[in-house]
């Protein structure tokens, strides 16, 4: 039976199985002819199979006139965002500015960087193409690897990092995120992912450990672990800000568990492998769940059940997350994954396309006071250090260190795609932040304060005469953002302002209160006025833009809550992801003890390691969430600080790297960024822990809140305070461990750097050379060159590297003896 | 160039297509019990590979102990 099953496929689908070089097949007997300046080009094993293409090199006119182009578009753009003052920007040019800036930061910078400390030699085989196990370590087309590793690491944090920036005005933040990721983020990802290539895809923490010593290589595991769960926590409290008292928002992204696990069963007993056919069957359920959600919300069902507390909220996360880890990943796991890789596909597309169609005006200055003093209300801090740990995705990124250090480098070609994949992978992660910024700028200002700004900030800023005088939020909010100190683009009062419709369908402009309310009714919301965390004000903002591409009024609930549930998801699938490896991670630490813990078949064991992962993030998001003070401002710079940091330790490790290798007259490369981040995270470290700025230093926080609770009576201030007590211990504990293990990992790093500079010693702890035997594209688009080496390949390659071989071809090469035995 | 090609007009496309459909499955790993055929056939011909069911079941096993993070 089985046989039939293989030959019908083979029969109705013959010819799905040619890849994309089908057009360039020939028959086995014809090779490709090259001309003598193109066999100059090919790279050829001692065998003289093509293994690689040397670039070609040449400026023809066209190519400098490209260049000469995409310059003046790049430095018009600039122009436009950072000189032109006076009107108001469009936000076209964020698009337009940013990828010629990242076309010109590929092109040059990050060759600059390949020629002089990758080298990249097409020759050496890959761990894919050594090991090529069809498990972990399998050879993937470099498109499909780009997508791979692009989801992999872009989720929530390039949305929501650049939203809560903009408080600063939309010129601080785009300057870091296009600048930042072309020295920083896309130098450190790149180089990662080519280090760990060279090391048979190892960790961080495992390279961490090989390059500057068993001690700091510990040490920086651990911290990262203790990170890892800062980072879960905020992730999560962003997630529960955005579904807080939304009854809409908890039935569409609640309804994504029944249909991951029906896709998941489905998956398993019904029709295994079919994931297209099961993915737009979960999809299409997706949208389902999103447009009856108005319906559900507006029931007394959902109403009396659905409007949930942020604390009960909590409890759903940390049940579902310990579920999540514990249960079969493809009951729960990897459909979601299905689901989120859609939706992001979905959403990222769908944004481009309504920034591109719409081309909204920028509503927020260029730089707004909050970037000199310390009193937004979003987070605290001036622009150095806190702009930069505020957005961490999108312009740097440690966490993309674990994914660059994870299955990214098991799966590539050829060393020579590392550009393409790392640094590529992450110019589209910052363009992504770049359109979230645009997002945000484009709504009214007073729009964007009201929603993030906390209610007890809001309530400070309207004074207790106006909290007890009004009935509710929205006009408490109006008249505390009135309040804030931020002026409009024209310099005058900033004030919230809202287009709608009314009953007759006219298009009308409402103003404070009414403007909030408005919003909140626009988008099927209770209230959305201080709404942290920056999910919501992102939401509104693709409702804000995409209703005008298509549906209008009626739409504008949809695309809110589209928005809500990706954001969701995203958070969701790192939630469960994240505290899987950690369970990992933690049972292996507590088998050097109890060794039982190290066998991953004891579920005791499992359940344990995860309830310990769970509760330590857990309590985290807790804390986070009932913070009188508004838990995104007091827990977000931490976690950018801590996001930051792990960046600071894979820049370090790469440094390190690079220096053993012996290329230590490059190492400025990596030293740029790493520097930069170091003086940044240790300053904002440093100011959370010394300052006596109470809006900036933990530890002042907690003296003050102690000394008043000394002076308090009424019951319910004592336990805010209490609460501000032992919060800002915790955080300020945290910020100095932080600080401390860092830096000594930083002491190890530069005593490995000084020693081998010292003694010349240039031993490196790379895998040995093996020779390649298989040819791959470099680029994205294959070249004339390209395709006849792929022809070539085809004829005299390996068989089990041929991808897209029919099997007949494949049996009658093996039988005719013409392959070589595969590796490993 | 192959011949057989110029005679279709709508070859291009239907190449095009196809190399479409032939990413997007290697994307999703749609493609990966296609591919574990192929494989098997040239390691271990004459042995019985595994079917469908028992294969996706093994990748899932595999990926119960391989659990990549995704980021932020």
């Amino acid at each position: 039976m089985h046989h039939d099953l293989v030959t019908s496929w083979y029969d109705n689908d013959d010819e799905s199985q040619v890849t994309q070089f089908m057009a360039e097949q020939t028959s086995a007997a014809t090779l490709p002819t090259y001309s003598p300046e193109e066999e100059e080009r090919v790279i050829r094993n001692t065998q003289g199979v093509p293994v690689g293409v040397k670039p070609d090199r040449r400026w023809t006119p066209r190519r400098i006139a490209i260049w000469g182009l995409i310059t003046v578009l790049g430095v018009l753009g600039w122009t436009m965002l950072a000189i032109v003052r006076g009107e108001r920007v469009n936000t076209i040019w964020f698009v337009i500015t940013a990828v010629c800036t990242y076309a010109i930061a590929y092109r040059f910078y990050a060759l600059y960087a390949q020629r002089k400390i990758m080298r990249p030699d097409d020759t050496n085989a890959t761990p894919a193409e050594r090991i090529n196990n069809g498990k972990d370590f399998d050879p993937t087309n470099r498109v499909v690897l780009y997508g791979h590793h692009f989801a992999a690491i872009a989720g929530a944090g390039p949305l929501v990092g650049p939203v809560l920036a903009a408080q600063m005005g939309y010129l601080p933040g785009t300057l870091w995120i296009v600048i930042g990721v072309c020295l920083a983020g896309a130098i450190q990802d790149m180089l990662v992912l080519f280090f760990s290539m060279r090391r048979g895809g190892r960790s961080l923490g495992q390279m961490a450990t090989d390059e500057i010593g068993p001690v700091g290589g510990i040490v920086a595991t651990i911290i990262v672990f203790v990170m890892l769960m800062i980072v879960l926590a905020v992730l999560a409290m962003i997630c529960v800000n955005a579904l807080a008292a939304s009854p809409w928002g908890v039935f569409s992204v609640g309804c994504t568990i029944p249909i991951a696990i029906a896709m998941g069963l489905w998956l398993r007993f019904v029709q295994p492998g079919k994931i297209t056919q099961v993915s737009l069957v979960g999809f299409a359920l997706l949208i389902g769940v999103i447009i009856s959600g108005r319906w559900v919300s507006e029931s007394s069902f959902g109403q009396a059940h659905l409007h949930l507390s942020p604390t009960t909220l909590v409890w759903a996360m940390i049940i579902y997350g310990f579920f999540a880890a514990v249960l079969p990943v493809w009951m729960l796991l990897t459909p979601r994954d299905y689901l989120s890789t859609f939706m992001k596909v979905g959403t990222i597309v769908v944004l481009a396309l309504g920034i591109i169609l719409v081309r909204p005006i920028v509503e927020m200055p260029a730089v707004t006071e909050f970037a000199t003093n310390t009193a937004g209300p979003v987070f605290a801090g001036g622009i150095f250090p806190f702009l930069f740990i505020t957005i961490a995705c999108g312009a740097l990124s440690g966490m993309h260190a674990m994914v660059s250090s994870g299955t990214s480098p098991k799966m590539i070609q050829k060393e020579s795609q590392a550009r393409m994949i790392g640094y590529g992978g992450m110019l589209m992660e910052s363009f992504v932040a770049v359109m979230a910024m645009a997002a945000a700028v484009s709504l009214n200002q007073g729009i964007y304060f009201g929603m993030n700004t906390s209610t007890a900030t809001v309530d400070n800023l309207a004074g207790s005469a106006v909290v007890q005088a009004a009935d509710n939020r929205e006009d408490i909010t109006a008249e505390a953002v009135q309040n804030l100190g931020v002026s409009d683009v024209y310099g005058g009062q900033i004030r919230a302002a809202w287009d709608t419709w009314d009953e007759d369908g006219n298009t009308v402009t409402v103003y404070d209160g009414d403007a909030y309310r408005a919003v909140a009714e626009d988008v099927g919301e209770t209230s959305i006025v201080s709404r942290t965390g920056g999910a919501p004000t992102l939401a509104v903002g693709m409702a804000h833009i995409l209703h005008q591409v298509g549906g209008g009024r009626t739409m504008m609930g949809f695309w809110y809550h589209f928005a809500i549930m990706f954001e969701a998801l995203f958070i969701l699938s790192a939630v469960d992801a994240v505290t899987r490896v950690a369970r990992f991670q933690l049972s292996d630490a507590l088998g050097n003890v109890i060794p039982r813990f190290a066998d991953p078949s004891w579920r005791i064991g499992a359940w344990i390691s995860t309830a310990v992962v769970v509760a330590a993030w857990g309590s985290l998001l807790l804390m986070g969430v009932t913070d009188p003070r508004g838990g995104i401002q007091t827990l977000y710079p931490l976690f950018g600080i801590a996001n930051q940091l792990i960046a600071a330790v894979a820049l370090l490790v790469v440094t390190v790297m690079v220096v053993r290798k012996g290329y230590a007259r490059w190492a400025w490369i990596p030293i740029i960024p790493l520097v930069f981040d170091t003086v940044v995270t240790f300053t904002a470290s440093w100011q959370k822990i010394f300052s006596h700025d109470p809006a900036l230093g933990y530890w002042q926080q907690w003296r003050d809140a102690r000394s008043l609770l000394t002076t308090l009576t009424d019951p319910e201030e004592i336990a805010v305070e209490r609460a501000i007590v032992r919060n800002t211990f915790i955080q300020g504990t945290l910020s100095i461990v932080f600080l401390v293990t860092v830096a000594f990992v930083m002491v190890c790093g530069i005593i490995r750097i000084v020693r081998t500079l010292r003694t010349g010693d240039t031993t490196t702890s790379e895998d040995p050379r093996q020779e390649s035997n298989f040819f791959a594209p470099t680029t994205m688009i294959s070249t004339a060159l390209d395709k006849k080496c792929v022809a070539e390949y085809e004829v005299v390659g390996d068989p089990a590297l041929i991808p897209g071989l029919k099997q007949a071809d494949r049996a009658s090469r093996q039988t005719a003896g013409t392959a070589t035995e595969t590796g490993s | 160039m192959s011949p057989g090609r110029s005679d279709r007009p709508l070859g291009r496309v239907h190449a095009a297509l196809l190399s479409a459909r032939t990413l997007w499955r290697d994307f999703t790993g749609e493609s990966a019990y296609d591919r574990y055929l192929l494989r098997h056939s040239l390691e271990h011909p004459g042995h019985e590979p595994m079917s469908e069911r028992q294969f996706w079941r093994a990748r899932v096993d595999f990926d119960e102990e391989n659990v990549s993070s995704g980021c932020c």
